[in-house]
């Protein structure tokens, strides 16, 4: 089965995190090394999610509205 | 029943009854433009006024539901409603819709209300809630078919990606338009998923094609919306009532697309500079913490020279008293160390019997002896 591609705010709060993670003291420079190289795959998902990713529109008429739980 | 002269007599009800019909028949509805007059509002429902001209008077009736916003005397009106002969109280017009007409009476209209509005407090600035920033889902309201909706679309596309946008195409000036805004924005806010922020744009127009945004049932529900609302209706120098409720107002619908996301070229020139810190920041932190292991190296070392030191101490004092208990230094004060032929160290004088021989250590060698018998 496909899984749902990530949104941008999902890969966004991924390199956030690991950005934090990067600048705790408490981070030792092993572990630094390792976050970089995760922080650097999500940098380029991010890239490739703006790149890529299309605004999708769908249009609704005034007079045709469907029901707010999605039923027509 | 018709009389003699073929002249058709009614009761007062079935004439009554015969006029309304005739009247729905002939015209349905009427647009009436007109000055307002001896208007009043009752019970906190219904509406009574009329609407005048040089010569003629006309009475209207309706619900405070289908005022735009506070009207006063004087103001210019356009009323949709239907004609109706009323058993008791004779003719009026049943509202259907009405809006000031005229620059001046729109003016009026929407400077009544704003102040209406404001003393409630739905301008207020402690109301404003911040924007999701970017967001995901968008509910866009607005007519498709418009100029401000393709320029909109057109800078949001260029800008950023992934965005879900439902958009309810409505009428965005005319009599339909303000019950349709008011649908959208509540259409939204119920839906099943509802979006991340509402947008709500117009491009520019007269004061007569904007006045949807100053409907007072429009203004407040922007302003009741549960989800945060971006409204840009008109030229930068517009301003309408609808902005002035919604949480972020834009100069124009292009600034709307502006506000609502960053552009995605200088958003990933941040994310890289961000990971260029970061870079820095490990590189700083690898430096100090060879510092430290240096500095720990040098305090290690420093422990070290420090035990030693005291343990090279202890040693030296121990060899003191070791040298205090050497019988070689009490033989350098004189004394002498006396063995027997054997060799065991002599401790009594009865170890040494006369004519026997002897070793006597001192400082300087040693000699052997013959014992003599002790003199008396």
């Amino acid at each position: 089965m496909a899984t749902k591609s990530k949104t941008y705010a999902e890969l966004r709060a991924e390199f956030d995190t690991l950005v934090s993670q990067l600048q705790d003291p408490e981070c030792d420079v092993d572990q630094a090394a390792k976050l970089f190289e995760q922080a650097i795959k999500a940098a380029d998902a991010l890239d490739k999610h703006l790149q890529t990713a299309e605004n999708r529109i769908a249009k609704v008429k005034l007079d045709t509205l469907p029901a707010a739980d999605g039923k027509a | 029943m018709v009389t003699g002269d073929a002249t058709p007599l009614f009761s007062v009800s079935d004439f009554v009854g015969l006029v309304n019909q005739a009247m729905e028949y002939a015209f349905g509805s009427v647009l009436i433009r007109g000055e307002l007059a001896n208007f009043r509002i009752s019970k906190n429902r219904w509406v009574y006024f009329d609407l005048k001209d040089e010569s003629a008077s006309v009475r209207f009736f309706g619900t405070v539901y289908n005022l735009p916003g506070p009207l006063d005397d004087g103001m210019v009106l356009e009323v949709r409603g239907t004609p109706r002969l009323h058993p008791q109280f004779g003719f009026s017009v049943t509202v259907q819709s009405m809006r000031p007409v005229g620059e001046g009476s729109i003016r009026q209209a929407a400077e009544l209300l704003q102040a209406k509005l404001a003393a409630e407090g739905l301008f207020a600035p402690e109301r404003k809630r911040p924007l999701p920033y970017p967001p995901q889902r968008v509910g866009l309201i607005t007519s498709s078919e418009s100029a401000a909706c393709a320029d909109f679309i057109k800078i949001l596309n260029a800008r950023w990606s992934g965005l879900d946008i439902t958009l309810a195409d409505v009428q965005v000036q005319g009599e339909a338009a303000p019950a349709q805004l008011v649908q959208a924005v509540q259409w939204l806010n119920q839906h099943a998923v509802p979006p991340d922020m509402l947008v709500m744009i117009r491009g520019g127009g007269s004061a007569d094609d904007l006045q949807a945004f100053n409907n007072e049932q429009v203004v407040r529900a922007v302003a009741s919306s549960r989800i945060p609302t971006l409204v840009a209706i008109g030229h930068e120098v517009d301003t309408s009532l609808a902005e002035l409720a919604a949480d972020v107002r834009a100069s124009t619908p292009s600034n709307a697309a502006e506000l609502m996301v960053p552009d995605k070229s200088r958003e990933m020139m941040a994310i890289r500079l961000q990971l260029d810190q970061s870079y820095q920041d490990v590189i700083r932190r690898l430096g100090q913490q060879r510092q430290q292991d240096g500095e720990a190296v040098a305090h290690a070392a420093y422990l070290v020279d420090q035990r030693l030191e005291r343990e090279r101490r202890e040693v030296e004092g121990l060899r003191q008293l070791v040298r205090a208990y050497d019988p070689f230094v009490a033989l350098q004060r004189g004394y002498a160390i006396v063995h027997d032929e054997t060799g065991r160290l002599v401790r009594s004088a009865s170890q040494l019997a006369a004519g026997t021989s002897a070793v006597v250590q001192v400082q300087d060698g040693r000699r052997r002896v013959v014992v003599q018998p002790e003199r008396e």
